[in-house]
């Protein structure tokens, strides 16, 4: 039964190390979250719009394919073209609200009903 | 009383295949208890088959057979499975031994199921491998033990059990004449403690010798006695 | 319970006899799981972090457009759009991207308005100053950029390259980085100076509305106001960054994709059958009176161990890896890149139902594919794998 034990021990250990990390998570990621809400409560109003496309607030976190030649807020002034990915993003269509164009005509029902 | 019993028994390999192969027919055999059986016969006659059935690894495809009194034809896996565990012991003619295990977890490994004490279950393996003079190779790898050392095991194993009923598989078929005597002599030892064995072989030590209560040739499958 | 613990035993030992093999199995599973957990802790630390940046940002955002481009717009649209009903607030603000020659980057400035300074009990203070003219509140990176120090003057040139001196009188501290790092908070008629900014123009105007059903209404509202106007609500920055960290994120899918397919080879290997002397110690076994439910047993438990070491290390890998060493090597691979970067260290955000839905996901099906072989092989008769 000696590898049973050796194996349970070293399962125990791993299942420490993972409870471990879960409690990590709670109590860190708990008071770091906090501590930043707090914190942007202040700043994040007044703060660029953190519009990945639009706004380079969001550029560290920003995809690495977003943020070479050709994206939108690359850090150097050679790299022309600096805004189109934000006019690339069209606003999209948020509930109760028309964005875009409606072009009233026969429907595709009456189209099928009258060759 | 009959130990074992068979009527009419057969075995066809693949029934409905191309390669269909009537391995045994119509056997009919009564061994009573204590005694020793002897089935001789050439390679491919049937005898490893005729042992497999008889310590219930594989079912019979016509006929009826009966261990110790119980009808097993009918059983379902599990329960001749457990039946085999408790009452026949088989020594394989390959040994089966597990090579990368030891002498003593070989021993140990035929009780887990049965889940005894570690004490009991060490006490077993113990006994019998002191039994068979294998207690100073307890803790060496199967696979480094010498064809009658691997025999002597295998036997040990058998026995963990101590079942009513051995089977046995060509025992001498890799040992030279001075460990076979050595064999036939430990199968007496068994016969004395009231053992039914069935022994397969035909090494004319054994066949010639005057161990078996009985010889029986097999020849294509067909049991007659010789 | 007694033939549990030793068949669990005897399943250990033979694993230990293929000690590379398994070995190999334990460490590949492991990989598999640290890679796939790694990019989620990663993108669902940012994505958290982001989030709760967006919370506190405005509703509804107003931009003006000419030819595709973002440009300045009049500050007079603020007061049209303070007669919206439902509109609690509504704020032009002034901020822009700079780039110094100095030091190569580009800094993002901030003009904080006058009504949030002249506040009597100004919600600002403890991380955003009450700033007033040529002061600022600089980021850590531009201030580590500059070699500057809290009272230290700063030199801004306008467009016309007449320069404009600051004193730094705060940096942010190093735990809202992420936002603040190349920022330069200064009054909003000082950063209307160094863009060229009239009094009459800002660059965007943020809306607050505090009912959340009304938003929608208010943006329809901008639009009929202004039709030319770009307008960006709260929600969609949400499922931009949704999407930015999302299935759609192409890296991620990449990665996750590739991982999946890592852990259907390693399920594939156990699925795919039992080499000759598997099945032959399976036969032994069946001979010497092991039930089919006994080996299956002792397989389901070699496969225990395999998977749940692999996942146990693979996690806690993971984990250590990203939030005590702050993701080396992946990091880069998954953020963007600046002049002046911040080391920000990642705030855990892992979601415990995620990472047992990973164990279910992995160990499970590890466990379920091994079984089919084993059984195929237990209900051979012993005797036909002898004889082969």
């Amino acid at each position: 039964m000696k590898h049973v034990k050796s194996y349970l021990v070293i399962l125990g250990i791993l299942l420490m190390l993972a409870l471990s990390a879960v409690m990590d998570n709670g109590l860190r990621g708990g008071a770091g979250f906090d501590r930043l809400k707090h914190d942007l409560k202040e700043l994040a109003p007044l703060m660029v719009s953190a519009d990945v496309a639009v706004n380079n607030s969001a550029r560290y976190i920003r995809h690495r394919s977003l943020t070479y030649p050709g994206s939108a807020f690359p850090d150097f002034p050679g790299q022309r073209d600096y805004l189109p990915a934000g006019m690339a993003w069209s606003a999209t269509d948020f509930p109760g609200v028309e964005t875009r164009l409606h072009i009233d005509g026969p429907s595709q029902r009456d189209l099928k009903g009258n060759p | 009383m009959s130990v074992v019993s068979l009527e009419s028994v057969g075995k066809v390999f693949n029934p409905d295949g191309e390669n269909r192969y009537q391995a045994l027919s119509d056997v009919c055999l009564e061994i009573e208890k204590g005694s020793i059986e002897v089935i001789a016969g050439p390679s491919g006659s049937g005898k490893t088959t005729l042992l497999s059935i008889i310590g219930l690894m594989s079912r019979p495809t016509a006929g009826r057979v009966k261990i110790l009194g119980k009808e097993t034809t009918l059983m379902s896996e599990r329960f001749r499975t457990l039946f085999r565990r408790s009452n026949i012991g088989v020594l394989f003619q390959e040994f089966n031994l597990i090579p990368d295990l030891t002498v003593l977890e070989n021993m140990n490994i035929v009780q887990y199921p049965a889940g005894p004490s570690l004490s009991r279950m060490q006490a077993r393996s113990s006994e019998l491998l002191e039994r068979f003079r294998m207690l100073d190779k307890a803790r060496s790898p199967a696979a480094t033990l010498s064809g009658g050392e691997k025999q002597r095991l295998a036997l040990a194993r058998a026995l963990i059990a101590d079942p009513d009923l051995m089977l046995v598989d060509e025992p001498t078929a890799h040992l030279d004449s001075r460990l076979s005597e050595e064999v036939i002599a430990i199968f007496r030892e068994l016969k004395s403690e009231g053992k039914t064995l069935l022994i397969c072989s035909h090494d004319p030590l054994i066949i010639k010798s005057d161990l078996p209560d009985r010889v029986l040739t097999m020849k294509d499958g067909r049991l007659t006695c010789g | 319970m007694r033939a549990f613990f030793y068949q669990f035993d005897y399943a250990i030992r033979a694993l230990l006899r293929r000690k590379m093999k398994n070995a190999s199995i334990v460490v590949i599973f492991a990989l598999v799981v640290m890679i796939f957990a790694c990019i989620h802790f990663i993108s669902g630390s940012l994505y958290k972090e982001s989030l709760t940046g967006l919370e506190h940002q405005p509703d509804i955002i107003v931009q003006n457009l000419k030819s595709g481009r973002q440009l300045p717009l009049p500050v007079s649209w603020a007061r049209d759009l303070q007669g919206i009903v439902g509109v609690s607030e509504v704020i032009p603000r002034v901020w822009g991207y700079y780039f110094d020659r100095y030091t190569g980057a580009n800094y993002t400035i901030m003009g904080v308005p006058p009504e949030k300074m002249d506040e009597e009990h100004s919600s600002l203070g403890d991380v955003v100053p009450s700033l007033g003219s040529r002061e600022i509140a600089a980021g850590e990176g531009i201030m580590e950029a500059r070699g500057m120090k809290i009272g230290g003057r700063i030199q801004l040139e306008r467009p016309d390259g007449s320069p404009m001196t600051f004193t730094t009188v705060k940096s942010f501290h190093s735990g809202v980085a992420l936002w603040t790092y190349d920022l330069i908070a200064m009054s909003s008629a000082d950063a209307r100076e160094l863009f060229g900014l009239s009094e009459a123009e800002a660059w965007d105007i943020a809306i607050s509305v505090p009912n959340p059903v009304e938003v929608a209404n208010v943006s329809q509202k901008v639009l009929n106001l202004f039709p030319g106007a770009r307008v960006v609500v709260k929600d969609q920055l949400v499922s931009s960054y949704g999407t930015m960290f999302g299935f759609r994120s192409g890296f991620l899918t990449t990665i996750s994709i590739s991982c999946l397919l890592a852990f259907f080879i390693l399920a594939y290997d156990r699925a795919a059958g039992l080499s000759r002397e598997e099945q032959m110690e399976i036969a032994i076994l069946k001979a010497l009176g092991w039930e089919t439910r006994d080996v299956i047993r002792v397989n389901m438990l070699q496969s225990v161990v395999l998977s749940l070491t692999g996942f146990l290390l693979g996690f806690v890998a993971a984990y250590g890896y990203v939030y005590l060493l702050g993701a080396p090597g992946l990091m880069l691979a998954l953020t963007g890149w600046s002049a002046i970067y911040p080391s920000y260290p990642l705030v855990p955000a892992v979601n415990v139902t995620e990472v047992v839905a990973l164990l279910f996901l992995t160990v499970i099906p590890y466990i379920v594919v091994g079984i089919v072989p084993v059984w195929r092989s237990c209900i051979i008769d012993p005797e036909v794998v002898f004889r082969k």
